[in-house]
């Protein structure tokens, strides 16, 4: 994975840092000028600008809901709206951005959904990765390593017995051994950010 | 929490992209046939109720520099689950953490996603946890293979 390229651009993951997880990266951080490439002060590694830099990290925290968003999260940060948008524009065509949109709580919306794994026969775990992959409720699907080689989550509108019903119809599919589907008890987190 | 038509479509339309321009409500407002005003009050609704987490930018953690990640299972007697909870949570390099239902066979009960530049990144945050909990029965399941990765499409 060390030699992703998008756009012509290569990625470095920055090696000469220090271990350590996840940092945020405040704006007290970055010293380097605002057009200068520094990598080495990055938390990603990747090769950003100081303001792209910025732009991401605060667009992935919160989009303000208001009539000018861009100009609003720009302020915060002592970037144009117009700066912001470029960013944005740039890194949604390198593929390093997804998606710039809502992020929703399945339950509140009226929707049930469940963690499932499943140990599957390996001869048969692409096929059943792919017909698991169809269901437009299945949003992340997984080969890991270990006993339970398929992980996938499932969510459906309704309740629970909605979701157990299209779990037991993947626990019919040729090839699985096991399906489990394992409920939320308790929600500690839910939060991506990948600090640029 | 129960929607109405408009509110649905609202949310239809933010589940996708929002146009990456100066005013970007007025136009999806527009494409609903309704006022921006009442496109803004509706998202300041949801926000305040909890069904919109936030608007915002999801990267792809691979090429945003994030080569490496693992769901780590974990066997925690109940009564210290929320503790450890908390604690797990409280990393920045742990971007989920919940509780979930045990099966026969299957006795792990805590969940963290774990993201990181490296495994060696990932690996030294696992033992972190471990050294501030004592947990000691775990399963640091690495994703060999992505076969889909996409957001819920509700409505």
């Amino acid at each position: 994975m060390a030699s992703l390229k998008t756009s012509g651009e290569v990625y470095r993951p920055h090696s000469g840092r220090p271990a350590g997880g996840i940092r945020p990266v405040g704006p007290g951080a970055h010293s380097a000028g605002p057009s200068a490439r520094c990598a080495g002060n990055s938390a990603s590694g990747i090769r950003a600008t100081r303001i792209e830099k910025l732009v991401l990290d605060a667009a992935q925290t919160d989009i303000p809901a208001c009539s000018r968003p861009f100009e609003a999260l720009g302020a915060g940060i002592g970037v144009t709206g117009a700066d912001v948008l470029k960013v944005l524009k740039t890194y949604k065509k390198k593929g390093v951005v997804r998606r710039i949109g809502g992020s929703f709580e399945t339950r509140k919306l009226g929707f049930s959904s469940t963690l499932a794994g499943a140990r599957v026969k390996p001869s048969r775990l692409a096929a059943v990765a792919k017909e698991i992959s169809k269901f437009p409720g299945v949003t992340h699907c997984y080969e890991r390593a270990g006993e339970m080689n398929l992980w996938f989550t499932v969510g459906v509108r309704g309740t629970m017995a909605g979701v157990n019903r299209q779990i037991a119809v993947f626990r019919r599919l040729p090839g699985v051994e096991k399906c489990y589907s394992f409920p939320v008890k308790t929600m500690f987190k839910i939060k991506t950010f990948f600090p640029i | 929490m129960k929607l109405k038509k408009t509110e649905e479509a609202i949310v239809r339309a933010l589940q996708g992209d929002i146009p990456l321009e100066p005013e970007p409500f007025k136009k999806m407002a527009a494409g609903l046939g309704i006022k921006e005003e009442e496109f803004l009050a509706a998202l300041k609704k949801f926000k305040k109720s909890g069904v919109l987490r936030c608007v915002r930018a999801i990267v792809r953690h691979k090429r945003a520099g994030y080569f490496a990640n693992a769901m780590v299972a974990w066997k925690i007697p109940a009564g210290r689950a929320i503790s450890f909870g908390k604690t797990a949570a409280a990393s920045p390099a742990i971007s989920h953490c919940y509780e979930r239902v045990v099966r026969p066979g299957w006795s792990y009960n805590l969940y963290t996603m774990v993201h990181g530049r490296s495994r060696a990144e990932i690996l030294k945050v696992v033992s972190g946890l471990v050294k501030k909990t004592g947990a000691k029965e775990y399963l640091v399941l690495e994703s060999l293979r992505e076969f889909k990765k996409t957001s819920m499409a509700y409505f």
